[in-house]
């Protein structure tokens, strides 16, 4: 009906600009090419997703399909493109790079091409219990789908953390020092997922595969901090008045703390078969 | 080719516009939703719970484009104001993050108000719906404040250009919050009651007069009825605040040239700029004066009271004020109208109003009315403020971005909003169906 996406992109971008308004800005800035593709990629789609629910099953809702389908890939690869684009630390937080830097390297260009099959192989992993409830044969399809995910995955994972040892030595000598517990975690989190699926334990798979991501993202941010990556600035230094931070902070805590269970209670509800 | 600033401008124009519409029929929809559900639960009329299902439907297509929406505003604050918010987002930050949580609350309720139905027992699932009601309203509140803070803005120590201290509060303490978010959250009850008594209209005008009709019709009628007058109300109180806070916008909304006493009111005309006076409008002598201060042959504030560089466009401001003061006396004669067939009706005469073909005319025009008014009146505080972003602090020109060729977005959103439009009506069209085969064999 909605996208859950949606509403934690909001959240973000928010927590972004309320607390650290010179670090959105500057973000805003340099990585303007990517953003813009993104948003756009997240407008069609979304739109795709409410007009293909709702089209019925003519040629209207078939193109929209089609949209879903290519907007689904471009805006991954781009947030992927632009986020590894920091990561080289060569943006200026002007945007004076240029629109098209963000992904003039070998490492933004693999960076998304890993997120677009990462996403997919997210997807095929959580999809395959629910699918197995439908059908049997259905489960075995994701299955196969989400091994090829996870393949291909694995080995895009090695060849982005080449790119990045000439890309962003920086970055990958703290992810191979500071960050390396995390690192240590997303491998095994990838390993264990296949395995996992392997043995079609779709459940525990589920969890182990979310893991792998979890743990690059927050490697990286251990990595990275305090440096924004664009430009020389650091994270505190962009951020709002004390007094705004806290009050930012207090109210996301707590808003995410009533979401949470709000949300489960959602996914019971959810999966509770109509009376 | 459009420079920078116009793009940046007529961008955030267009996705405001669209998504100002959204916003309004998700925050008034489950009022509705929720009073049909009751009906129904409490006397066991079908008609009522198909009408409560028609309209959680709906409610979810549109919250759906609403979110999209809103998350494209997210991404153009900063690609297209990158200095604005880079200097001032913070001091707006808390209005934002509790928008935020009441978005996400709202979007959670509206989720298992739409798959509780025959999941949940009846009570039950009714109150999940309420969440969903008060949380977008919190959150139409919420936002408005950052907006009210940007016409006055408050609470905030400055210093080499750049935020020192802030009070995180200091939105909702802006002298134009108040009136501003009163008037805000009207508008959107009011919206929504005259869109949907306005689908019923043409369904009743093609000749579906069936209860199911008729019930739609009467809900919506009665809270955008109800709502004109407060509005009008509130637009006073807004008013008047404006003339305190930021007299040339005032002066712009009325078309002020000079400073005077016994300022008239103007009604209509072109804004002559280099004579600094309304061309071919009709004056009501003093009239201005006595409405903002009581007396009247109080001096009003004109335009000349700033340089001509500080002055935003009045033949808009005073267009789109005008238009929306009339849309509301519009929908107070209509409420006028309604009285009347109602008294006739009670002292005996029987008046079926499914059957006064013009008077269902005047409700199902309401319904495009309503929204131009919405978005005339967005145009008068926002084009209203011009030129400046941050009311007195920050110039739009030193707000937006210097990135090359931003009219290229313009296009491409142009283009896009138009696809999404053309795509939404074709949709609802489909869906507008009339009622359904359990309401009319029931």
């Amino acid at each position: 009906m909605w996208e859950a996406n949606h509403v934690w992109l909001v959240f973000v971008l928010i927590g972004l600009f309320s607390a650290f308004p010179l670090a959105f800005a500057s973000y805003s800035r340099a990585l303007a090419l990517p953003l813009s593709l993104a948003l756009l990629g997240i407008v069609l789609r979304g739109s795709a997703f409410v007009f293909r629910q709702y089209g019925g099953n003519g040629r209207l809702a078939r193109t929209w399909g089609r949209v879903f389908a290519v907007t689904s890939t471009i805006t991954p690869f781009v947030l992927g493109a632009g986020a590894a684009s920091v990561a080289t630390g060569r943006l200026a937080a002007d945007g004076s790079s240029g629109l098209l830097a963000p992904f003039q390297s070998p490492l933004a260009l693999c960076a998304g091409a890993l997120a677009v099959s990462c996403t997919a192989y997210l997807a095929a992993v959580f999809l395959c219990r629910d699918a197995e409830r439908v059908h049997k044969g259905l489960g075995e399809l994701f299955r196969t789908r989400a091994l090829a995910a996870a393949v291909v995955t694995g080995a895009l994972a090695v060849v982005t953390l080449i790119a990045a040892a000439t890309d962003a030595p920086l970055l990958f000598a703290a992810l191979t020092s500071r960050g390396l517990v995390f690192m240590v975690v997303s491998i095994a989190g990838g390993v264990l997922g296949l395995w996992l699926l392997w043995r079609r334990a779709y459940r525990t798979a589920r969890i182990a595969a979310g893991l792998a991501p979890t743990g690059v993202l927050w490697g990286w941010w251990l990595a990275q901090y305090p440096a924004l990556g664009v430009g020389n600035l650091s994270l505190p230094g962009t951020a709002a008045p004390p007094a705004v931070v806290l009050a930012v902070g207090i109210i996301l805590f707590a808003g995410i703390s009533c979401v949470i269970p709000a949300l489960v209670v959602l996914f019971r509800v959810f999966s509770r078969p109509p009376a | 080719m459009l420079d920078n600033l116009t793009a940046a401008r007529e961008q955030m124009a267009i996705s405001l516009s669209f998504h100002i519409i959204f916003a309004v029929l998700g925050v008034g929809m489950p009022w509705l939703m929720l009073y049909a559900e009751d009906r129904g639960i409490r006397t066991g009329d079908p008609i009522w719970t198909a009408l409560a299902r028609r309209w959680a439907k709906a409610s979810a297509i549109i919250f759906a484009i609403g979110a999209v929406s809103g998350t494209v505003l997210s991404f153009e604050f900063g690609l297209l104001w990158p200095n604005f918010m880079a200097t001032y987002s913070g001091a707006f930050g808390v209005s934002f993050s509790l928008e935020a949580f009441a978005f996400f609350a709202e979007a959670i309720f509206l989720g298992l108000y739409f798959y509780g139905w025959d999941r949940l027992k009846p009570r039950t699932h009714w109150w999940t719906g309420v969440p969903v009601a008060v949380g977008g309203l919190a959150s139409a509140g919420f936002v408005t404040t950052a907006n009210a803070w940007m016409n006055a803005p408050v609470g905030i120590v400055m210093q080499g250009g750049k935020i020192v201290a802030a009070e995180p509060f200091a939105p909702f303490t802006a002298p134009t919050s108040g009136p501003q978010v009163t008037h805000m959250l009207l508008a959107a009850l009011l919206c929504t009651g005259f869109a949907v008594a306005a689908v019923y209209a043409v369904g009743m005008l093609r000749g579906r007069r069936d209860a199911y009709h008729r019930r739609g019709l009467a809900s919506g009628l009665v809270m955008g009825l109800v709502a004109a007058p407060l509005q009008v109300i509130v637009g006073d109180w807004a008013v008047r605040v404006v003339a305190q806070t930021q007299p040339t916008k005032m002066a712009a909304m009325e078309g002020l040239g000079h400073t005077m006493a016994g300022a008239p009111l103007s009604l209509g005309g072109i804004y002559d700029a280099a004579a600094g006076q309304l061309r071919g409008a009709i004056e009501i002598p003093k009239a201005l004066s006595l409405l903002l201060a009581y007396d009247p042959n109080a001096v009003v504030t004109g335009l000349d009271a700033v340089p001509p560089a500080d002055r935003p466009s009045v033949a808009v401001v005073h267009l789109c004020f005008d238009l929306m003061v009339g849309i509301g006396t519009a929908f107070v004669a209509l409420g006028v109208w309604t009285l009347w067939y109602w008294w006739r009706h009670r002292k005996g005469t029987m008046v079926r109003i499914s059957d006064r073909k013009w008077y269902l005319r005047a409700v199902a025009i309401g319904g495009p009315a309503a929204m131009v008014a919405l978005i005339a009146g967005w145009i008068v505080t926002e084009v209203g403020r011009q030129p400046w972003i941050v009311f007195h602090l920050m110039r739009t020109t030193q707000a937006v971005s210097d990135q090359p060729g931003l009219y290229v977005y313009f296009y491409a959103a142009a283009a896009i909003y138009t696809l999404l439009a053309v795509t939404l009506v074709v949709l609802l069209r489909r869906i507008a169906t009339g009622a359904p085969k359990e309401a009319v064999s029931a």
